[in-house]
């Protein structure tokens, strides 16, 4: 199989696994594609890094052809695969019952400065600990 | 400083998304058995993709701009690290982000507390 196929592979395993197998349905989350919005930038930063300075070489005949960068497009699909389903299964073990409470979110003085900044709301709710 | 290459992104990413969860009071690294299963389920997967893949001959490393250590599979380290950082760094973006906006993300306990605990 060449890298091209295991991505697109990969891609599809992700959204079966989401969707399908765990339910967890994080791809239908905003929360989730803002998160990727976020994360997909740092990692077109650090493939670059990696594949412009020949940190990783790759096959010719393994790849497609078209690259972003130095990074051939299939590390898009690689990652995309890596990120959702971290996410996923955080989502998935936290429904299980393993260490599901959140944190306590930003301090006041960090919530005040981000309402004023992002003018969204930071409305998150306090949460309450078991008492 | 050649031999740094790898593991100056790592420790980048890993400098980037501190403040989250020190300012933003995200709990990812508290919540260290969770994010172990994320590893388990998630990273693990994808390492042995890394393994296959470099048997197969898809890609390989310039172990010059590693540190030069080598774990099974073949992989230098920095490559076994890579499935530690990235799935954490996602992990706590989606946790900033739900911190921030406050927005679902699927796991949150009953509206009347039921659920919630541990």
């Amino acid at each position: 199989m060449t890298y091209t196929a295991a991505a697109l592979l990969g891609v599809a395993v992700t959204v079966v696994l989401d969707l399908v197998v765990l339910r967890t349905r994080l791809l239908t989350r905003k929360a989730f594609w803002a998160s990727y919005a976020i994360v997909v930038v740092f990692q077109l930063l650090t493939n670059e890094w990696l594949t412009s300075r020949g940190v990783v070489l790759y096959d010719e005949a393994a790849i497609w052809g078209p690259r972003i960068g130095h990074a051939p497009v299939e590390d898009l699909l690689f990652g995309f695969g890596l990120v959702v389903q971290s996410m996923v299964w955080w989502v998935w073990w936290g429904r299980r019952g393993v260490q599901p409470v959140p944190g306590p979110g930003p301090s006041p003085a960090l919530r005040r400065l981000a309402g004023r900044l992002g003018g969204g709301r930071v409305t998150r709710p306090a949460t309450r600990r078991p008492s | 400083m050649r031999e740094l290459t790898y593991v100056a992104m790592l420790v980048f990413v890993l400098v980037a998304t501190l403040p989250l969860e020190l300012l933003l009071g995200i709990r990812v690294y508290a919540r260290a058995r969770r994010l172990a299963l994320v590893l388990l389920c998630a990273g693990l997967p994808f390492a042995l993709w890394d393994v296959a893949a470099t048997r197969a001959g898809h890609w390989r490393f310039d172990t010059t701009q590693t540190l030069g250590v080598v774990l099974p599979g073949g992989l230098p380290l920095e490559e076994w690290m890579f499935f530690v950082v990235v799935p954490l760094a996602s992990v706590m973006t989606l946790e900033a982000v739900r911190a921030v906006r406050g927005w679902t993300v699927g796991d949150e306990p009953a509206q009347d507390g039921q659920g919630e605990g541990r």
